[in-house]
């Protein structure tokens, strides 16, 4: 899959539909029942970016995502695209990748795509070239003619992307694309992001491993039980935290950090501990730290995003 | 993209994959060996011609023979009759189907009793009716000689007001055909519409067709593709029955192609009736081993309107017959029969036909609803009151 994703692009988009600008998610409100899946949800995508929308199992992301794609109506609230209402016909400008991965097991690949890119608005021309191209994108040209049953599972990731990108969306939505890939295929993956990003999709992706994708977004959301709890960049909300400090000390008694404001301690041998402190003052850490015994490590790390959000939802 | 065109993609596709599915041929296949052999197997067996009864006598009195012979003729048949020796030779006989009555002495008819068709029947009250009269007649004194001659007399002809003619015999026959062969369609695509609904649920991909299209040109892209089909089908089987009457030399009524014409009209207005509540319920369903149980109601009204047809049929103008065709989910199995039985006034076609779209119209609407509201739903119990919340 190292083929450039750029080097064949055939210029525009289909649709003959070209709106840019944001993508706003305004007030999104949804119960199922007496559970409150979204509860005033907003927050804004910039065009031509990698956003993450990130949060822990069960905090709304899927049902964003599906009220988005119009496959769901929210309660309250609506989704704006370029400063209009997003329509069922603008939608043939997005591309999908749900949660619950799925294609009809029975059907041809290139069927299977083709049929999809002519849903999408193209011609029965324009979607045969679609298919071809992306099948070879994605290294998977010598599989047109299988059944999607047929394929490996990480094959069938494969298509399921394809089916996603076959009719060259402009917004790109995929559901937990990274769950269940393995470190090879997180990296492929995140590689394919980053050039459809560089060639204008803007791409928004959910996962709930905040720190398995921090560095693969430009622009994050996180999420917990329907509302937003930080957003911005990934830049901005590292550099609003506060920074770790991380010091690894051999031969000290474990009573050299006491009055110090610890955030974790373990034993990483018989003889050396290594102790993370948050705002806490490096000077005076490193001069308990030299008393006590030998320094073996010591450096001030940004906090992760996992941590950032575990900042942020604990009272 | 217009909405017509998104549905006629979907159809397209669901044409071409069921096209080239193995469970589709074999299912075409069972149906027209089944439709084939309903017209063939009882033409090779049936009788041709004009019925033999094989008479025997044991001690008869003379001159019966003429008269079992004309009360034969009677009846459209002709009669072997043959002296028999003994009554227990005559009987071992009439068991083993060799004769179809016998004639004990001067005063008893024996028939088999059990699977004694109703011709043989009916010469046996016949003869019976004779071998009285000529008691009489003896014991009157008449003459030997003249009793034959007056007992052997053909009875007068019995007409009919409508006549039993090779046409409407055979218009008969094409009405429980073609009832047969609607109840099966009605069912299996029904069937068709379930199972697909279900496959595109629980493989997932109906969430990704949804991101593109509405649910409604979805469900309607379906049932018109598997509907076409079914139509294609329904031309195979008629194409081919059509060919198997000819060539076993069956006698086909002028009003045939009418026939084929309404069972496709009732056909077309069943599926577009019944097919939406059966994607309701695949839907509804999670597992493919619910879906019969959940699209099972329907087909037992569909199976209820099948039994129905044969009651019109025997009684076309009872009063069953007189009020199912204005109850919607029966009205297309019982309609081509009172209607090509001729029973039919002319009225009822357009009133019927209006009551169905309208029954039509609101279960599309509800079933809609109901298919919307749960294709997305996963696991739990399917329940009415569930399956109708929006």
């Amino acid at each position: 899959m190292s083929v450039s994703l750029l080097t064949e692009r055939t210029g525009g988009s289909p649709h003959g539909r070209h709106r840019s600008g944001p993508l706003e998610l305004v007030g999104l409100r949804r119960r199922y029942g007496r559970a409150v899946a979204l509860d005033g949800l907003s927050f804004t995508i910039e065009p031509g970016r990698i956003f993450g929308f990130l949060g822990p199992n069960g905090a709304g992301k899927t049902t964003a995502m599906r009220i988005v794609m119009g496959i769901q109506l929210p309660d309250e609230g609506v989704v704006r695209w370029g400063g209009r209402l997003l329509t069922h016909a603008d939608r043939t400008a997005f591309g999908y990748m749900p949660e619950q991965r799925g294609l009809y097991p029975k059907m041809r690949i290139r069927d299977h795509l083709a049929y999809l890119a002519r849903l999408h608005g193209l011609t029965a021309v324009q979607a045969a070239a679609a298919c071809d191209r992306w099948l070879r994108r994605l290294g998977i040209g010598t599989k047109a003619y299988e059944r999607v049953e047929a394929l490996s599972h990480g094959n069938q990731q494969r298509v399921q992307l394809a089916a996603a990108l076959v009719h060259d969306p402009q917004i790109l939505v995929l559901d937990e694309p990274f769950s269940g890939l393995d470190p090879l295929g997180i990296e492929e993956m995140a590689g394919i992001l980053r050039e459809l990003a560089h060639a204008g999709v803007t791409v928004v992706f959910s996962s709930h491993q905040l720190d398995l994708v921090e560095d693969i977004c430009e622009q994050v959301a996180i999420i917990d039980r329907g509302r937003v709890v930080l957003a911005g960049t990934v830049r901005a909300l590292k550099e609003r935290g506060s920074p770790k400090l991380v010091l690894e000390v051999e031969g000290a008694g474990s009573g050299w950090y006491a009055g110090l404001p610890t955030a974790a301690v373990e034993r990483v041998d018989p003889s050396r501990t290594r102790v993370t402190f948050h705002d806490a003052d490096p000077e005076i850490v490193l001069d308990r730290a030299r008393a006590a015994g030998t320094v073996r490590r010591f450096a001030i790390e940004e906090p992760s995003l996992s941590e950032l959000f575990l900042q942020a939802v604990r009272p | 993209m217009s909405a017509a065109s998104t549905v006629r993609l979907i159809a397209t596709r669901e044409l071409r994959e069921r096209r080239r599915s193995k469970a589709f041929w074999v299912g075409t296949s069972v149906l027209l060996l089944g439709v084939v052999a309903a017209i063939v197997v009882p033409a090779m067996l049936g009788h041709h011609g004009p019925r033999t009864f094989q008479v025997g006598t044991v001690g008869a009195p003379p001159g019966l023979a003429s008269s079992v012979i004309s009360d034969a003729a009677a009846l459209g048949g002709r009669a072997n009759v043959r002296a028999i020796g003994s009554i227990a030779e005559a009987r071992s006989a009439l068991g083993a189907q060799t004769l179809d009555l016998v004639v004990e002495g001067k005063t008893a008819v024996l028939v088999r009793g059990q699977n004694t068709d109703p011709s043989a029947a009916g010469l046996a009250h016949l003869v019976a009716r004779d071998l009285a009269v000529q008691a009489r007649l003896q014991a009157a004194g008449l003459p030997a000689g003249r009793i034959p001659g007056l007992v052997g007399a053909a009875p007068a002809p019995v007409r009919s007001l409508i006549p039993v003619s090779p046409d409407n015999q055979a218009s008969k026959a094409i009405v429980v055909l073609g009832t047969i062969i609607l109840y099966f369609c009605l069912t299996a695509y029904g069937g068709w519409v379930t199972s697909g609904v279900l496959e595109e649920k629980s493989s997932r991909v109906v969430e990704v067709i949804l991101s593109a299209v509405r649910p409604r040109a979805l469900v309607a892209g379906k049932v018109i593709g598997i509907g076409l089909l079914g139509l294609g089908q329904f031309a195979a089987v008629a194409l081919a029955g059509t060919i198997a009457a000819i060539s076993v030399g069956r006698h086909l009524p002028p009003s045939t192609p009418e026939a084929i014409g309404v069972i496709v009209l009732w056909f077309l207005l069943g599926y577009a009736f019944y097919c939406s509540a059966f994607a309701a319920a695949g839907a509804a369903s999670s597992r493919q081993e619910e879906a019969p149980t959940v699209a099972g109601p329907l087909t037992l009204v569909i199976l209820l309107g099948y039994v129905v047809s044969f009651s019109v049929l025997s009684n076309p103008d009872g009063v069953l017959a007189g009020v199912t065709p204005f109850v919607p989910p029966l009205a297309p199995m019982v309609m081509p029969a009172r209607m090509l039985l001729g029973h039919a006034q002319p009225w009822e076609l357009p009133a019927s036909v209006a009551v169905m779209l309208v029954a039509t119209y609101g279960l599309v609407r509800l079933a809609g609803r109901a298919y919307s509201g749960n294709i997305l739903r996963f696991g739990g119990r399917v329940t009415l009151r569930g399956m109708l919340r929006p």
